[in-house]
């Protein structure tokens, strides 16, 4: 029986910040910053403990634009560290690290080949002398491929198994730019073994078998978009058996958010103690982990709105919660923010005759539109004319600015009224 | 509600007041000046709405003619409801009770219901108002106003909706303003230096790579540059290598000529002088041993002769060994011999006692022949021994004698001597025993039987105790006779032994009465005198010895005194021993010398005969070799000799030469080259060529200083790129940064919806509420100023009220006369009443002498329109103008005196 073992990860993304984070922990931010490298390192120490026959990684390494010098560096560490154990590596550029984002001036180790982008080319892996198998790649030369590369993959060894290294995307997954656009069929019908893909940012196995098409997904969460586990595929090809994949988690960092229902809570108290509990729920579900990011937005109706809209309130629950998970496992960084209302009788409200009646009222009716023209007109300073737009996302939709509107007139109005 | 009547328990100067008789529609009520006319109004409006805390920082209406705070109003309801609303002071805003026919009910809330849920703020600012809180508004700006009068009718108390929307926009520019500082522009400035910092790290990478390739460009230009370097060395070593050769090379070439020139002695051996010398030497050698030899043997000859040796007395040589063997012998018997004589005279005295001692007439020859044998010790001894144990046995044998008859005379004074009547008492005993034990028998009579057996036994016993003493008697005088006849033969026995003892000693000769023991002590003595006897024997023939050998030694010297000098009669027998010894010693001493020498001079005289032998052996050889070296003579040897020295000393000189060059240059080709490149080069073109060379160097070498300086450098730049970790945490800082951006705008984007919110609530209030309030007041106030005025405009887009005239001219409410500013506000509250009655139950309106400002024309129309007012809800009129009165009470108000 000829068995090749390799593990295949993509969308390392080494050195590319995380996104999404407003509070920062001096204490913690270095270890944020080096998660993406400590999990590609956790799949090199795994490649080595395994002692696995090669190590394939589908593209995106890092992020082309960010022209980082110490995210190729530091992959360079992880494959010599690989090549001194003997291990191959085997690597394709996707969009975002296409080949003219490398350093050209880089030494790679002896053992790690770089497909090259213009043409598909094979290599073999072999074992004492024995070729085990042939990985078959083509890199992105340029960040926009559109071309289907799966079409250029010809089968053109006998010996040994046949595997495909690929960065594309397969059968349109959403999310995710459509380069290198291929379909399902496109790989099935190339007599391969094996599709070792990159560019999705999911561990999705799209087949079982002949061949075994694979997304191995990202290796770190870096935003809240990017939930679960992430990490590499450990894979056994064997002539006589079906293909064994393995999922293992290499990420340090589970990046959670969770709405927290403070309706309840008649005291800040109350409110830091329903944020203990929720993040002591992620963290239980984040035990494999080094760290844990957990986006919190307070919710619901609650008598302490009014203090929590408080400048500083959230800051200084946040730092009560880092307080209290100083020291824990996995180490936890909060980021705060509050979406609470009063607890004013919006229907009985609604049902004066007076202003705040007449005020409610607008905000109930979804189709005055020239309400939502004004507020969109209102909008316009800062997310259409002003120079720093560009770094804001235009994601709230007109309704939520009204119903945030709404409880901030009420606070105003109905709360002034009764202290 | 209307009210019907009041009742003041106590409140301001009021005390236990009632006004009775309010009625439906208008009501006057009159009263002087300072009757409480603003008292009243302020109880009607506080027992509807609370009493104010002290806090509140407002007349609170303390009675002042005593009677207790509070009081009550008498209304009936819109639906005919009879009610008295009573309130006494307490918290929140005091106890207020609500009774109707049918119950009691208590809470503001309650109250609140039916007065329609208007509020405290809109019945003070609407319904119930002084002349002062009219001018109040005179003195506000126009803003103010319209938010009082709409504040009301909006519900929202004393909220300033503009204030709120004045702090509202503070936050938002606060937190975003399109110029000028504001958060979000702070954080955007962060952002756009942070993105600066990124641009210039993300250059890094091209940077590292201009490095790298800079890098390896300098490395290879330092690689060239080392070559040169290396051959530049090595050209400049050779140069110096010549230089320093030079000398030697010219005289290795010198040597190698001169040598060329030299006479060829190749025949002349090798080592020829070494040998020439060698010979030379062992001749001159020779010669001299021969003389030293000779004299040796002169020498030898002379002490030879010289040595006397005495040849008589060594002939005598057996004698004076005699002699000197005897010396010792002679000394001691010399010395010995007088206390030998008196040894022997004193051995002669003890002798002749000790004989005495044993008998007075023994002398030597009976003591010489008495003599005992073993044999006769032993009979001897077998005597005393008998004599001992015959004694003893006699003595015995007297003893037991003598001891038995003691004890017999003991016996007899002791024992029983029983007489013959007595006995009679034994067999009386018996007899009667007997007789008892019959009769007993008989008579069967136990006790007698007893007794007669007893008399039995007691007879029996005397018998046999009287006969026992008897027999012992007669034993005793046997043993006496038996012992005395033992005791007579041991003394017969002894006395035997005695008289063979003196038979014993009569045959050997000795005294018959001496004692065994004695005889034996005789011996003893003899022995001892035999001894001595024995050793005066001896010290006799020592004595003789001696005397025997001092004659014979005597003699022996005699005869050897004519050989030796110094012996003398007058010397010591052994002081001329001596000297004869010594002189015999000395005699043999010197011949034995004489002999030696002698045979050392002859073997001294052999070996110069050998010597001189030798002498002519070398001669010949020495002749010999200088002919073999093809010379004619020594001379002719040595000159040739120095020649070959010359030739030698050339070829050690070039082969040392060749051995420096050749160890600095090599062997072979590379040697040849070196001479001929020393041979056609003169040393001053050599060091011009160096000296060019080391310039060369010199530049060189600064050079790959240079190069190794940037590579240095450059690694550096490289390293330092290499470990530089800004762009991530320039990266991670942007998207904190962003993401408080996006925060900060979200933020704002809510505070300016809520603005968008208010003002659209507002436009909305005013569009759906407002015009009612409008069109209301305008009726009024149209007819207030007799038509001179007929629109009340509020512009959508304004804040402020307008006022049109006939003429469509527009005043704004500053262009206003007071007293039409004033006749506005009053149509404009009727207004309000009117529009908010539309919803709510009609309350009464309360008026405080509003009308002092209006001019008659306007009063009087004013009283048509209160009057028409009146029809839908209750007007109280309050006044103290005797005039106003009887105008009201024309219309049929109700007209109440206080």
């Amino acid at each position: 029986m000829t068995a090749f073992r390799f593990i295949h990860c993509s969308d390392l993304h080494i050195d590319s910040p995380f996104k999404g984070l407003a509070s920062q922990v001096p204490a913690l931010t270095e270890r944020l910053r080096e998660s993406t490298f400590r999990s590609f390192h956790n799949i090199v120490k795994l490649a080595v403990e395994e002692k696995v026959d090669a190590v394939l990684i589908a593209g995106d390494i890092f992020d082309g634009a960010d022209r980082s010098l110490q995210a190729q560096l530091k992959f360079r560490r992880g494959l010599l560290e690989l090549s001194e154990k003997g291990i191959p590596s085997f690597i394709v550029h996707g969009n975002h690290d296409p080949s003219n984002s490398w350093s050209h001036t880089l030494d790679w180790p002896e053992s790690t080949t770089i497909f090259p982008g213009n043409k598909v080319e094979s290599f073999p892996v072999t074992r004492e002398g024995k070729t085990l198998a042939w990985v078959y790649g083509i890199s992105y030369p340029q960040k926009e491929v559109n071309e289907n590369l799966a079409l250029k993959f010809k089968k053109d060894q006998k010996q040994g198994f046949a595997v495909g290294l690929l960065h594309a995307n397969v059968g349109q997954q959403p999310g995710h730019d459509n380069y290198a656009p291929c379909s399902l069929q496109d790989l099935i019908s190339s007599d391969f073994d094996y599709w070792a893909l990159g560019h999705v940012h999911e561990f999705k196995i799209l087949r079982e078998n002949n061949p075994c098409i694979v997304y191995s997904g990202n290796t770190q969460s870096r935003h809240l978009k990017e939930t679960g586990p992430k990490g590499c595929c450990l894979v056994t090809l064997s002539s006589d058996a079906p293909a064994n994949i393995r999922f293992v988690a290499t990420d340090v960092v589970s990046y959670r958010s969770a709405k927290v229902d403070v309706s309840g809570a008649s005291s800040i108290n109350e409110v830091l103690l329903a944020i203990q509990s929720q993040v002591e729920e992620l963290a239980k579900e984040s035990l494999t982990r080094e760290g844990l990011v957990a986006r919190l937005v307070l919710t619901g109706r609650t008598a302490v709105h009014n203090e929590l809209q408080n400048p500083g309130a959230t800051k200084a629950l946040a730092e009560d919660i880092h307080a209290f998970f100083e020291g824990h496992s996995p180490w936890v960084l909060v980021d705060l923010s509050t979406q609470t209302a009063g607890t004013y009788d919006i229907d009985s409200l609604k049902d004066g005759k007076d202003f705040v009646a007449d005020l409610l009222n607008l905000c109930e009716d979804n189709k005055n539109e020239q309400l939502q023209n004004k507020i969109q007109e209102a909008m316009k300073p800062v997310f259409e004319s002003w120079a720093g737009r560009k770094y804001l996302e235009d994601d709230e939709d007109i309704q939520a600015i009204i119903l945030k509107a709404r409880n901030l007139a009420l606070d105003q109005l109905v709360n002034r009224e009764n202290p | 509600m209307q009210i019907r009547e009041i009742h003041i328990d106590g409140f301001g100067i009021f005390a236990n007041k009632r006004i009775t008789g309010l009625a439906p529609g208008i009501n006057i009520i009159y009263g002087k000046n300072e009757f409480g006319k603003t008292t009243l109004l302020e109880f009607i409006r506080r027992i509807l709405f609370g009493f104010p805390t002290k806090r509140d920082s407002t007349n609170l209406y303390t009675p002042v003619q005593g009677g207790s705070m509070g009081g009550s109003l008498k209304v009936v309801l819109q639906n005919s409801e009879d009610l008295i609303i009573s309130r006494s002071p307490g918290t929140h805003g005091g106890t207020v009770r609500i009774s109707t026919p049918s119950e009691v009910l208590q809470g503001q809330s309650v109250l609140n219901h039916l007065l329609g849920n208007a509020s405290k703020e809109i019945y003070r600012n609407i319904y119930a108002f002084t002349i002062d809180e009219l001018h109040d508004f005179n003195t506000l700006s126009s803003d103010e106003v319209k938010n009082r009068i709409y504040g009301a009718g909006l519900g929202l108390g004393n909220v300033s909706l503009k204030e709120i929307e004045k702090e509202i926009e503070t936050y938002c520019s606060q937190i975003f303003r399109p110029r000028g500082a504001s958060q979000m522009g702070d954080l955007l400035e962060k952002i756009k230096i942070n993105e600066q910092e990124i641009l210039l790290a993300q250059k890094n990478l091209t940077l590292f790579d201009e490095l790298q390739e800079k890098l390896g460009k300098l490395l290879n230009q330092k690689l060239g540059v080392q070559n040169s370097l290396e051959e530049l060395e090595s050209g400049k070593r050779t140069l110096e290598t010549q230089i320093r050769l030079y000398e030697d090379t010219i005289q290795f070439l010198e040597a190698q000529n001169k040598l060329a020139t030299l006479e060829d002695l190749s025949q002349f051996p090798e080592n020829g002088l070494k040998t020439f010398e060698s010979m030379k030497q062992e001749k001159k050698n020779l010669i001299l041993r021969i003389e030293e030899e000779q004299s040796a043997l002169q020498t030898l000859k002379n002490n030879r002769d010289i040595l006397i040796v005495n040849h008589d007395l060594l002939e005598q040589e057996e004698s004076v060994h005699r002699l000197q063997q005897s010396t010792q012998s002679v000394l001691s018997a010399l010395q010995d011999l007088d206390r030998v004589q008196f040894e022997r005279e004193d051995i002669d005295m003890h002798i002749a006692e000790e004989i005495k001692s044993i008998d007075r007439d023994w002398d030597e020859e009976t003591v010489m022949a008495f003599d005992l044998t073993e044999a006769e010790k032993g009979q001897i001894d077998s005597f005393y021994d008998s004599f001992e144990s015959l004694r003893k046995e006699r003595d015995l044998y007297q003893d037991r004698l003598e001891s038995h008859r003691r004890m017999k005379a003991e016996t007899m004074s002791q024992g029983w001597n029983i007489p013959d009547w007595l006995k009679l008492f034994y067999y009386g005993f018996t007899a009667t025993g007997v007789l008892g034990m019959i009769l007993g028998g008989y008579f069967m009579n136990i006790p007698l039987l007893t007794g007669a057996l007893l008399l039995i036994a007691g007879g029996i016993f005397l018998f046999k105790m009287a006969t026992k003493g008897k027999n012992e008697f007669t034993k005793e005088d046997l043993t006496e006779k038996n012992l005395a006849r033992q005791w007579e033969q041991k003394e017969k026995e002894l006395n035997d032994k005695f008289h063979e003892w003196r038979e014993w000693l009569k045959t050997r000769n000795l005294d018959p009465s001496i004692a065994p023991i004695t005889t034996k002590n005789i011996d003893k003595t003899a022995r001892q005198v035999k001894t001595m006897l024995a050793q005066r024997a001896r010290l006799d023939e020592r004595i003789l010895q001696m005397k025997t050998l001092c004659k014979e030694t005597r003699e022996s010297v005699l005869s050897l005194k004519p050989m030796v000098q110094n012996v003398s009669f007058k010397n010591d027998l052994s002081l001329n021993i001596e000297i004869i010894g010594h002189a015999f010693d000395e005699s043999k001493a010197s011949q034995e010398k004489s002999s030696l020498l002698e045979n050392q001079y002859q073997n001294q005289a052999e070996k110069l005969t050998h010597l001189e032998n030798q002498l002519e052996n070398i001669s010949n050889d020495l002749a010999q070799f200088i002919r073999s070296s093809g010379a004619k003579d020594s001379l002719d040897f040595l000159r040739k000799q120095s020649i070959l020295d010359v030739q030698k000393s050339l070829q050690e000189k070039i082969a040392q030469k060749r051995g420096i060059i050749q160890s600095n240059i090599g062997l072979g080709s590379h040697f040849d080259k070196f001479i001929e490149a020393i041979q056609t080069a003169p040393l001053e073109e050599i060091k011009q060529k160096l000296s060019r060379l080391q310039v060369e160097l010199v530049e060189r070498h600064d050079n790959r200083e240079q190069l190794l300086q940037d590579i240095g450098e450059t690694r550096n730049e490289i390293e330092k790129l290499s470990s530089n970790n800004d762009l991530i945490a320039k990266q991670t800082e942007v998207e904190f940064l962003k993401q408080q951006l996006q925060s900060l705008a979200r933020e704002w984007a809510a505070y300016r919806g809520t603005l968008v919110l208010l003002d659209a609530a507002k436009q909305e209030y005013e569009k759906t509420r407002q015009p009612g309030v409008i069109r209301s007041a305008e009726n009024l106030f149209t007819q207030i100023t007799g038509g001179n005025y007929h629109r009340i405009i509020k512009p959508i887009d304004q804040d402020e009220v307008l006022i049109e005239n006939d003429q469509h001219q527009r005043k704004g409410v500053l262009e206003m006369s007071r007293g039409t500013r004033e006749q506005l506000y009053l149509a404009m509250r009727f207004g309000l009443i009117n529009e908010y009655e539309t919803r709510s139950e009609p309350l009464p309106a309360v008026m405080d002498d509003i009308f002092v400002n209006f001019d008659d024309e306007r009063d009087e129309r004013i009283i048509k329109i209160l009057s028409k007012f009146s029809k839908q809800r209750q007007v109280l009129v309050l006044t103290c103008h005797q005039r106003s009165l009887e105008a009201y009470k024309e219309i049929g108000a109700t007209a109440i005196t206080v």
